[in-house]
């Protein structure tokens, strides 16, 4: 059996052309310093410094903060978050999942709000600032809580989400110039 | 069979950033402004440059504003 991990940056900023974080599903959890590549870029690895664990009724799911080896790593105060946690307690992580396993895309919920069954994702055209429909939708999601008390997240949403033919639903909003994610081609 | 998928359609206010912590400095940006506002929600975009999208809500939030006047655009610093 395998649980999602979910490899995150500590620093966004230091992500390059083609690296972004990731999702891997693993039978073991990563440990502190094991190291991975995070993208396209050749030869640059990252390696876990820290690894948070969300239980749910589904399984364990792992969120590791990695950064860029050889590089000096910030105080955790300086962490986005740390950050986070301080300013936003109820804030919730998605991530949307595809049928294979896949990420599709992620978002942070900051009001205690639960994903919502039947409703697609929205695309987001930021050259001019227009929002539609993604031609997927969320058709059910797992919960998974923090363990540990002093967690960034009250929760973590693995939410799972299907292909949907947007000329069949009323009311879809189609983007002319939709910049979709790469990965819902 | 009626279908069972809602088109949601964002129409609170939102501006695309190139991280999540840059949403939060925003956040910071328009309450030293005096704006009642709060930032409830990041989505990724898709976007190679201006990655995440911002999304507020609260009694000064506008769908329509236009935070930048100098007419710069999203932050993507």
């Amino acid at each position: 059996m395998t649980n999602p991990v979910f490899f995150d940056a500590i620093d966004e900023a230091l992500y390059t052309n083609g690296e972004s974080d990731r999702l891997h599903w693993m039978t073991t959890p990563p440990r502190v310093g094991d190291r991975l590549p995070l993208g396209s870029r050749a030869g640059r690895m990252w390696e876990v410094i820290e690894l948070c664990t969300y239980a749910g009724d589904v399984g364990e799911l792992t969120i590791a903060h990695v950064h860029p080896v050889g590089v000096a790593v910030p105080d955790r105060a300086e962490w986005y978050a740390t950050r986070l946690k301080a300013r936003k307690p109820l804030a919730s992580m998605t991530l949307h999942v595809k049928p294979d396993g896949s990420l599709h895309q992620t978002g942070c919920n900051f009001t205690g709000a639960l994903p919502i069954v039947h409703r697609l994702l929205t695309a987001f055209d930021v050259t001019n600032h227009k929002t539609g429909s993604q031609p997927w939708g969320i058709e059910s999601f797992d919960t998974y809580s923090p363990v540990n008390p002093e967690a960034t997240y009250m929760a973590v949403y693995l939410t799972h989400v299907v292909p949907v033919d947007l000329s069949e639903v009323p009311g879809a909003i189609v983007l002319e110039s939709e910049k979709v994610l790469a990965t819902a081609q | 069979m009626a279908n069972p998928w809602n088109p949601f359609e964002e129409v609170r206010e939102w501006h695309a950033a190139a991280t999540d912590d840059k949403c939060l400095d925003m956040e910071a940006q328009f309450r030293a402004q005096g704006l009642d506002i709060s930032l409830v929600d990041t989505e990724t975009t898709g976007d190679g440059v201006l990655g995440k999208a911002c999304i507020f809500d609260g009694p000064d939030s506008d769908p329509e504003a236009s935070r930048w006047p100098n007419n710069q655009g999203d932050d993507d610093d």
